[in-house]
């Protein structure tokens, strides 16, 4: 059997993506022996159209769902809602002591939630989906699927080369048109809704979704921003009315229109950065893989890097309600700065896990999104445990 | 007019001075003329079959404890040399005494214990996995890209920055809870072993040798700062057998209780001396033919020597009885001898022919070991014919019997039989109650009641182990305490279940497929019992993460059918064939109680039921806790099908020697009654039915329709002859049934003993096999007159003019 030829076209893409990318000589070696691999194997690996569709799949109730992997924890005011693996999505009503889940209408994995206010919420995750709850996350309904977005991607590319048959908009049109192909495989990993009617969505590949009538329609913002390799975007946060956005391979973008462009900004950072903490001195953290954090007191011109005593992966962030900065990593470590993110003190988990979300609580507790589940820190254990370590 | 009550069958007039040389059987004159040659080609056979014993082996076999006919295990026979990772698994943790394992030291050791691990026999060497194997890898990505290796690098010193990077490529290697303890304590080595049942043409594993070649580099490596665990079949197998040596004394001891109570019985050492010889030969016998017919004695079928030894001593008691009571009334040593051969060859014959075929009939069961014990058991009986009710009346035809023992006898008998009201020996005027119908009403009402009672409770009993670890050793054993560490220290545990799931070639990876397997690991994960799951859908997931620089926000199965292609070309091999049409969904128990199987059984079949197609099959079972469960289908089934086709053989057995179905209820009621009790003390005591207490009833039933055969058979005879059935009963009392509650209680008392067994199967099955013994003996002598009186009675009831002893 011949190989597939999305599957080879999406490669070659990736090849490219990663050639014209000239510091990643590594990277490309291995991809290319992944890729040989996979061209060899897909002309003997059956490769037809997937049937089975997750992201129309209910999610199944199952008593393991508190303890498995969770991404993400969000406050409507009243409730804690946590998103994770297969579409589970947990509640608390009693700051975290105790979960109880609701059923999605997606079995896909979930990767962020957010809410506007106590009522409205949305949540992403998996093959494009853009879940929404009006009742404070009592019951979810899908707006956007990976499908959807392939197609609005391609209607905005369109557009653009008709209005200007550029390179560059040649370029992205022959991008949308593999994304329809390749089918709805591309993960959601952040979500940011200014109020109750401005979110913006960001995924992999370059993925970016705007909506002005709170998810009713969405549209594409690709063409709005600087990424020409596609590279996958993590994380977006407002400062000072500035919008910043951080992703793979160090990527930095910054829009000072509200986000009508995002230009890339010169990146301290070669890893991917995961994510993006502000400071109540209005400083901007941003931190990721393997344990980097770099700290911009000037709006992200420049950055000075912050020492870490282990190279393991931040993974995210908050703000506590007293100013203090609180990061989570995948080694189960909270590093916690009380100095605006001038230097940060780490402390362990009893159990150390990975570590994905985390949210304060109204009593000033904690809860921790992690692979085992949400993880519940009163406050009085929110104390620095082993400093320095 | 007195009728003449005799003690036995024929009743010819055994104080007759004069022996006719020409009466008997056939086979009573070829064999009592030729009594020299019968001996001497005894001594022949024996001195032939005592050296080949000595070539007799004691093992075990993984693939003979496996139930080969059942479907799951046919699946598991189809597809095991492509299932990679072998059923029959041995995992060695090694532990560091203090701190965790990235030490030089540690390490160290470990590769010294890995690399003499390796060189073992059987060892399958590609499938091997340590910290230290080169298939134990890491997958990262770091800044740079996309990076893999083995777990400890090829630059590897010992120096604090090479044991930091074993650590981080530890923590990225996926093996934490598989290979490393979650806690980093320990580590563990997963030694597959190739056998005939893993590999075509392997040779079968000498576990006893395997186990010794372990234990040898235990205690070479043990030491302050190292300990060694070791849990998986072959290690159970090795304990075993060590443990099975530790039989010899059990044997001893219940030669010696055999010995003395026969002795204080008779008062005569010659005769207790043959009658335990002559048992031993047919031990002898059986162990010689063993090895001839290319047998191995495993831990199961050790028992059936005692068995085998206990059934002679039952029979030779009965002959040296029956000579000595000969004797005491004057008879010469040769017509004592030949006329107990003519009086009790036929019963014995019919008791021990109906053990054999009660034991035979466990071939049924298609387990192997079950059938190796049925065949031994079977052989062993059959010595026995030979050995006690040829050999033994023969030589006792040269030796006689003291003549104090043989007068003290018949002054018993004589005093017994004036006894006209039956009272004055308390234990026989009790028994003789139950021949009377009020006594004999209360017996059958409470045996009624009983065996309610052990029906109800008996029907709930358990298949299967219901202690988790090894069941066959003692809770508190060494291997168990090793079992333990593993259980709680890492999440795959030694209980592994096996789903095989079949797909078209090149299939394995599709996208669809995973998404079903996902689906099956999902529900197996919620079942309690389940520790973990392994499969290529999950390991997909962890990979799509992996490939994305470790961001747990890419879990999840990717959709992109080009990167779960990429990703299985990395997949240890044994969660997928080379062709790609065959994967396994690993399932981790906590334990192999029945319970936990029966819900993995029942959701797999529902799943595969809704889901498998011409794309997709689920299939059970492989791993040693699919074997279990199929092993367990296998025994409930052949309980019910071995007590029915056991109880056919008696049934058929008991009416072939009495020719009256009265007497054939008589007989098979009390045994019914034992065996139905028997299940409820299992369920009591927390045994379960599995292939070691599998075979306990029919034993029991062999044994237990002795005792009934004796009493009955001379019961029935005097019965027939016109007499009333208390004095009947009673004469069978005075003649057999003295013998049967000595050998009852004694061989009870013996078997009692192994209840002291480091192995645990082997205390169970002798706790069961007491109490069969002895409530079968109960049953021979309360309720087989009891029934008697109802059933036979009745039609035997001597007519007015035939007035019984009434002196």
């Amino acid at each position: 059997m011949r190989p597939s030829l999305p599957t080879c076209e999406m490669l070659t893409m990736t090849l490219l993506t990663h050639i014209q990318s000239p510091r990643r000589r590594n990277r490309l070696a291995t991809l290319t022996a992944i890729g040989l691999g996979l061209c060899v194997q897909a002309g003997t690996v059956y490769s037809a159209a997937p049937l089975s569709k997750l992201y129309e799949q209910p999610s199944i109730t199952s008593q393991l769902a508190t303890k498995s992997l969770m991404l993400d924890v969000a406050d409507t005011g009243s409730r804690l809602v946590a998103v994770g693996e297969r579409g589970f999505i947990l509640l608390s009503d009693d700051r975290g002591h105790s979960w109880r889940q609701v059923q999605a209408p997606v079995s896909v994995t979930l990767t962020r939630v957010a809410f506007a206010d106590a009522q409205q919420g949305w949540a992403v995750g998996h093959a494009g989906v853009i879940l929404h709850t009006v009742d404070g996350g009592l019951t979810w309904h899908k707006q956007l699927d990976g499908i959807t977005i392939a197609n609005l991607d391609l209607a905005q590319a369109q557009a653009d080369f008709a209005a200007d048959p550029s390179k560059r908009n040649t370029r992205a049109l022959r991008g949308a048109k593999r994304l329809v192909a390749d089918g709805p495989d591309k993960p959601l990993l952040d979500i940011h809704f200014f109020n109750a009617q401005h979110g913006i969505v960001l995924g992999a590949y370059g993925l970016a979704l705007e909506t002005l009538d709170g998810g009713q329609h969405w549209h594409s913002i690709r063409d709005r921003i600087d990424n020409p390799y596609g590279f996958h975007l993590y994380k977006l946060a407002e400062l000072d009315g500035k919008l910043f956005i951080c992703g793979e391979q160090g990527l930095l973008l910054r829009s000072s229109d509200n986000g009508q462009h995002f230009t890339a900004l010169q990146s301290p950072s070669q890893g991917t950065l995961f994510g993006m903490l502000t400071t109540k001195t209005g400083g901007l953290l941003a931190y990721g893989l393997k344990g980097v954090i770099y700290l911009s007191e000037d709006g992200g011109d420049s950055w000075q890097q912050i020492e870490n005593s282990l190279p393991a992966t931040l993974t995210a962030g908050r703000r506590l309600h007293d100013g203090s900065l609180l990061l989570v990593d995948e080694a189960g470590r909270r590093l916690l700065s009380r100095d605006n993110g001038h230097s940060f003190q780490a402390s362990s988990l009893d159990n150390p896990t990975y570590l994905t979300g985390l949210v304060q609580t109204g009593d000033s507790g904690l809860v921790l999104t992690s692979l085992r589940g949400p993880i519940h820190l009163a406050s009085s254990d929110n104390n620095n445990k082993e400093p320095g370590q | 007019m007195n009728a003449k009550l005799s003690h036995h069958q024929q009743g010819p007039d055994t104080e007759a001075a004069v022996f006719d040389e020409r009466s008997g059987s056939l086979a009573e004159r070829l064999l009592f003329r030729h009594r020299a040659v019968v001996i001497a080609l005894c001594a022949l056979v024996s001195i032939f079959l005592g050296l080949q014993a000595t070539k007799l082996h004691l093992n075990a076999a993984f693939e003979k404890m496996i139930p080969v006919d059942h479907p799951y295990i046919q699946n598991y026979f189809k597809y095991r040399g492509q299932l990679g990772e072998s059923s029959n698994t041995l995992r060695i943790a090694v532990i560091p005494t203090h701190g965790t394992i990235y030490n030089a030291k540690y390490l160290d050791t470990l590769k010294k214990i890995n690399d003499e691990l390796f060189l073992i026999k059987h060892v399958d060497r590609a499938y091997m996995k340590s910290l230290w194997t080169p298939a134990t890898r890491w997958i990262g990505v770091t800044a740079d890209g996309f990076d893999g290796g083995p777990v400890i690098p090829d630059d590897y010193n010992g120096s604090a920055a090479s044991l930091e990077q074993v650590k981080h490529n530890v923590e990225r290697s996926g093996e934490i809870g598989r290979l490393v303890a979650a806690n980093m304590h320990s580590s563990v080595i997963l030694l597959p072993l190739q056998d005939g049942a893993t590999a075509k043409g392997a040779e079968p594993i000498d576990y006893q040798a395997l186990s010794q070649q372990l234990e040898q580099i235990r205690k070479k490596y043990e030491s302050k700062d190292i300990k060694i665990r070791i849990s998986g079949f072959a290690k159970v197998v090795g304990d075993l057998i060590d443990g099975l040596k530790l039989m010899q004394i059990f044997f001893g001891v219940t030669l010696t209780i055999c010995a003395a109570v026969l002795l204080w019985y008779t008062r005569c050492i010659r005769s207790t001396a043959l009658v335990i010889s002559c048992s031993l030969v047919a031990v002898v016998w059986l162990l010689g033919l063993l090895p001839l017919l290319g047998f191995d004695l495993d831990p199961y079928s050790i028992l059936v020597p005692f068995l085998v030894f206990a059934i002679g001593l039952s029979h030779g008691a009965q002959k040296m009885n029956g000579i000595m009571q000969e004797t005491g009334r004057g008879a010469d040593k040769i017509v004592a001898a030949r006329q107990t051969f003519r009086r009790l060859f036929r019963t014995g014959l019919m008791a021990l022919t109906t053990d054999a075929v009660g034991f035979a009939v466990l071939m049924v069961v298609h387990i192997p070991v079950i059938q190796d014990l049925a065949l031994t058991a079977t052989l062993g009986v059959m010595a026995l014919i030979l050995s006690n009710l040829v050999l033994l009346p023969i030589l006792l035809s040269y030796t006689g019997v003291s003549r104090r023992a043989a007068a003290r006898e018949a002054e018993a008998a004589k005093i017994d039989m004036t006894d006209a009201q039956h009272l004055r020996h308390p234990i026989w005027a009790f028994l003789d109650h139950f021949t009377q119908a009020r006594w004999a009403g209360t017996a059958i009402v409470v045996a009624l009641i009983l065996g309610s009672y052990g029906y109800v409770v008996g029907s709930k009993v358990k298949v299967g182990d219901l202690d988790p670890g090894a069941p066959e050793l003692r809770p508190d054993s060494r291997y168990n305490l090793d079992n333990d560490f593993m259980v709680t220290n890492y999440a795959s545990s030694s209980d592994k279940y096996v789903v095989m799931v079949k797909t078209p070639r090149y299939y394995c990876a599709n996208y669809d497929t995973l998404v079903k397997v996902d689906a099956l690991e999902a529900k197996l994960q919620q079942l309690p019992g389940v520790v973990s799951t392994s499969s290529l859908a999950g390991l997909s997931k962890q990979a799509s993460a992996g490939m994305n620089e470790g961001s747990m926000a890419w879990y999840g199965l990717p959709r992109n059918q080009g990167l779960l292609n990429a990703i299985i070309t990395r997949a240890p091999r044994e969660l997928f064939n080379q062709d790609c049409d065959l994967m396994t969904v690993n399932v981790y128990l906590k334990d192999h109680k029945a319970d936990t199987l029966n819900r993995v059984v029942n959701l797999v079949d529902s799943f595969a039921a809704a889901n498998n197609s011409d794309k997709i099959q689920f299939m059970s079972a492989a791993g040693n806790a699919g074997i279990a469960a199929a092993t367990n289908i296998v025994v409930e089934k052949a309980n019910t099908e071995m007590l029915m086709l056991v109880y056919a053989a008696v049934i058929v057995l008991c009416y072939l020697t009495f020719r009256s179905w009265r007497a054939v209820v008589c007989t098979v009621l009390p045994l019914m009654l034992t065996s139905t009790l028997c299940q409820a003390l299992m369920v009591n005591l927390g045994i379960g039915l599995k292939v070691a207490t599998l075979p306990v009833i029919a034993l029991g039933v062999g044994i237990g329709v002795d005792y009934s055969l004796y009493i009955l058979s001379i019961t029935l005879a005097n019965l027939r002859q016109g007499h009333a059935l208390t004095n009947a009963y009673y004469a069978a009392l005075l003649s057999t049934g003295k013998v049967v509650i000595l050998t009852g209680i004694t061989l009870g008392i013996a078997v009692a003993t192994w209840a002291l067994s480091p192995i645990k199967f082997q205390a169970d099955m002798g706790i069961l096999l007491a109490f069969m013994f002895i409530w079968n003996m109960l049953g021979a002598l309360i309720l087989t007159p009891a029934l008697a009186r109802v059933l036979l009675a009745p039609a035997h009831e001597p007519r007015p003019n035939m007035v019984a002893v009434s002196d």
